[in-house]
């Protein structure tokens, strides 16, 4: 008495397995669900429990950061300035006026800030070939302007009205691009060399050019250029200068290191308790109530150089990001120019983010 | 009688086990290829083809997926995209000699590609990408300045340039000063798209190829995936929801012709890189795969694991990863949808 199995229900049975094994496998690796926890601080939304928040040291509450111009979208717009936008400002100057001069380096172009807050493209632009990527700004005594032409190896001066001429460096050799390649030439303005000038200072009628594709600081006096000398090692990237008390003082973007010394020279690095390395990548400098500040590109801060060590001022070392608020909250990105405005405050050329950012110092009016 | 359902019966035997069989081994990871020595260039596919360079100590090879040989092999290989069956690189024969961009038949299967010079340049392609009717690829100068990413003049410098498939005639289209560097997205209807990164941002850039200025599309802050889909763009960007913007990142998505952006997704881990294959959005984390819908929430896991894959790439409903395990580099393949979970497991 055998039974015979209709082949139809074998198949049926074995599609049925294969449904069934299917549905373990979906069970196991098949689609999940994240876990959603409420916040359990006050400000609403949700944070995803697997993901927790990392710690950054902070600056100082005791200082106060806030956004004087431009914001995170780049572009060149004049105009108010909550409106306007810069693109990639590297250099920062600030008149005894309290107008702030602003090298807008994507835009090719230097920008003015009055201190009613209205943003003007002084000279140059996207396409119009007056500047290369120009990273440097300072102020003469005369009210003129010394901008860093770092692309095209040279320094402009700039009249207030927008009238750019050639205040040192030739013409170099092209490179493989096409592009002017920079050089190094001590000579009378009209025939001396640079290559990619960055940080401008100004001391009366002298002129400091922090040189960074030559590893040194370039003096300008009377019409002539020379090297600043080093006593211990060569300078690698040098980034910013500026002077303060006859004591001349060059980041270096390279080494992390800060260069001080007479401002004829020779240098040596600054050491804070036994360390030369005092940054991650220093790209500004400006001193103030005789205290020297840095901008530190890499850790997104700005820090106080004292006698032992770097004191954080503002930013979150690590950390980019474009917050106002006390030093210890605030956030940077890739700070780069600095400078002291005739009100004792610090400016900064926040490259990452686009903007001017103010620093000043709670509960003084400096 | 009994005897002729014997057929059958193996019949349906065999399809138990390869049910069995394939139950086991589906939407598994299987290796597509074992790289012998460096992988110079991640994959790049179109259709079902994908092939990428390797450097092994007698020179660059081209390979691809199919071939058991290399389809070209110089002293140096550089830049890949497949267009069609045909994949475009650059080559440097004799020291001295200008790198000549040249395409390769992919059809050619498991013997040598039949190769055909496209024109010689003035410095070998880090990129290509292939339109309709133009080639474009870019050309980098190394920074200047390494140590200071905010000078703009001391960065690299890369040059675009644009060839018609009609003229084979190189020009540059326009030289770009990113920091971060830049990778080529794309051309449609003979406009370029490319993402340009900095130290802290990511943009989306176009350029009409006949006449034009570069446009920005997009600008985020952080290193950011772009893809392009066949009318609009979609991208990542800071997480809309969660407490620091930071840790988890949001998928946006507009049309390419312009328009608001949408949020399709959130609370993806902040390097996730998005991939576009077969009218699928997807969304790669490190561990784990997510396919993506058009509206927020819609989004689902298709794998977690966590075998190390990078470098993604979604060709025909496979993804490919390069997964680097000690001196051993293979490229893995896993399927994204029904046939290409099929395609992975019968290995076609």
């Amino acid at each position: 008495m055998k039974r015979e199995v209709s082949p139809i229900v074998v198949v049926i049975g074995i599609l049925g397995l294969l449904v069934a094994i299917q549905v373990v496998y979906w069970q196991k690796l098949g689609p999940a669900k994240r876990t959603i926890i409420p916040r359990s601080s006050a400000g609403g939304g949700t944070e995803e429990s697997a993901r927790s928040r990392p710690e950054f040291p902070s600056g100082d509450p005791r200082f106060a950061v806030s956004t004087l111009a431009g914001g995170l979208e780049p572009g060149l717009k004049d105009g108010p300035a909550t409106e306007a936008c810069f693109d990639g400002p590297a250099g920062v100057a600030v008149a005894p006026s309290g107008t702030m001069y602003v090298a807008d380096s994507r835009n090719d172009a230097i920008r003015s800030v009055s201190p009613a807050g209205t943003v003007m493209t002084v000279a140059g632009g996207p396409g119009k070939r007056v500047f290369s990527a120009p990273a440097g700004v300072a102020v003469l005594d005369d009210g003129n302007l010394l901008v860093a032409d770092t692309g095209n190896h040279r320094i402009c001066k700039v009249t207030p009205g927008g009238v750019v001429t050639r205040f040192a460096g030739t013409e170099t050799r092209k490179d493989e691009l096409g592009r002017p390649a920079g050089g190094h030439e001590d000579n009378p303005v009209a025939q001396a060399q640079f290559r990619y000038p960055v940080g401008l200072a100004v001391a009366g009628d002298v002129v400091y050019v922090a040189d960074a594709g030559n590893h040194c600081v370039r003096r300008i006096a009377n019409g002539v250029v020379s090297t600043i000398a080093t006593a211990d090692g060569r300078m690698d990237t040098p980034t910013a200068v500026t002077v303060a008390g006859g004591t001349l003082y060059a980041t270096d973007a390279a080494t992390g290191c800060v260069w001080s010394g007479p401002a004829a020279g020779p240098l040596t690095r600054v050491e804070r308790d036994g360390l030369r390395k005092l940054f991650a990548t220093p790209s500004g400098v400006a001193t103030a109530a005789d205290v020297t500040f840095v901008a530190d590109a890499r850790s997104h801060c700005l820090y106080a150089l004292v006698p032992m060590k770097p004191f954080l001022v503002a930013g979150q070392q690590g950390a980019a990001g474009l917050a106002d608020g006390g030093g210890d909250k605030a956030t940077f990105s890739q700070p780069a120019g600095l400078a002291r405005g005739p009100d004792g405050a610090l400016y900064v050329a926040d490259f990452g983010n686009n903007c001017i950012r103010k620093v000043t110092l709670l509960g003084s009016s400096r | 009688m009994r005897l002729r359902r014997i057929p059958l019966l193996l019949a349906l035997l065999a399809i138990f086990a390869f049910a069995v069989l394939a139950s086991a081994r589906w939407g598994q990871p299987r290796v597509a290829a074992e790289i012998q020595s460096e992988l110079l260039a991640p994959p790049v596919g179109e259709g079902g083809a994908v092939a990428w360079l390797e450097r092994r100590g007698d020179g660059d090879f081209l390979m691809a997926t199919g071939s058991r040989r290399e389809l070209l092999r110089s002293s140096l290989l550089s830049g890949l995209a497949i267009s069609g069956r045909a994949a475009f690189t650059t080559l440097v024969g004799a020291e001295g000699e200008p790198p000549i961009l040249v395409s390769v038949d992919l059809r050619s299967g498991i013997t040598r590609g039949i190769k055909k010079e496209l024109a010689a340049l003035s410095a070998p392609a880090t990129e290509i990408v292939v339109g309709d009717n133009l080639v474009c690829w870019l050309s980098t100068r190394p920074a200047a300045l390494p140590a200071a990413p905010f000078v703009v003049a001391g960065g690299p410098v890369t040059a675009v340039w644009a060839m018609s498939r009609r003229d084979n005639h190189p020009r540059v289209v326009t030289e770009l000063s990113a920091s971060g560097g830049v990778d080529l997205l794309g051309v449609i209807a003979d406009r370029l798209y490319w993402a340009e990164r900095y130290g802290q941002s990511t943009r989306l850039r176009r350029q009409d190829i006949a006449a034009g200025q570069p446009e920005t599309l997009i600008s985020e802050p952080g290193d950011r995936s772009i893809v392009l889909l066949d009318d609009r763009i979609a991208w990542t960007a800071p997480s809309q929801e969660a407490a620091n913007p930071g840790q988890c990142c949001a998928v946006k998505m507009r049309p390419l012709a312009g328009g608001e952006a949408t949020v399709i997704a959130d609370w993806l881990a902040p390097g996730a890189v998005l991939l576009y294959s077969g009218g699928a959005l997807y969304a790669q984390e490190r561990d784990a795969l997510w396919r993506l819908g058009e509206r927020r929430g819609d989004q689902r896991v298709l794998y977690r694991s966590s075998f190390g894959g990078r470098d993604p790439v979604a060709v025909g409903g496979v993804e490919y990863l390069v997964e680097r395990d000690g001196k051993k580099t293979r490229l893995i393949r896993r399927g994204l949808t029904w046939t290409g979970k099929l395609r992975v497991l019968v290995g076609l």
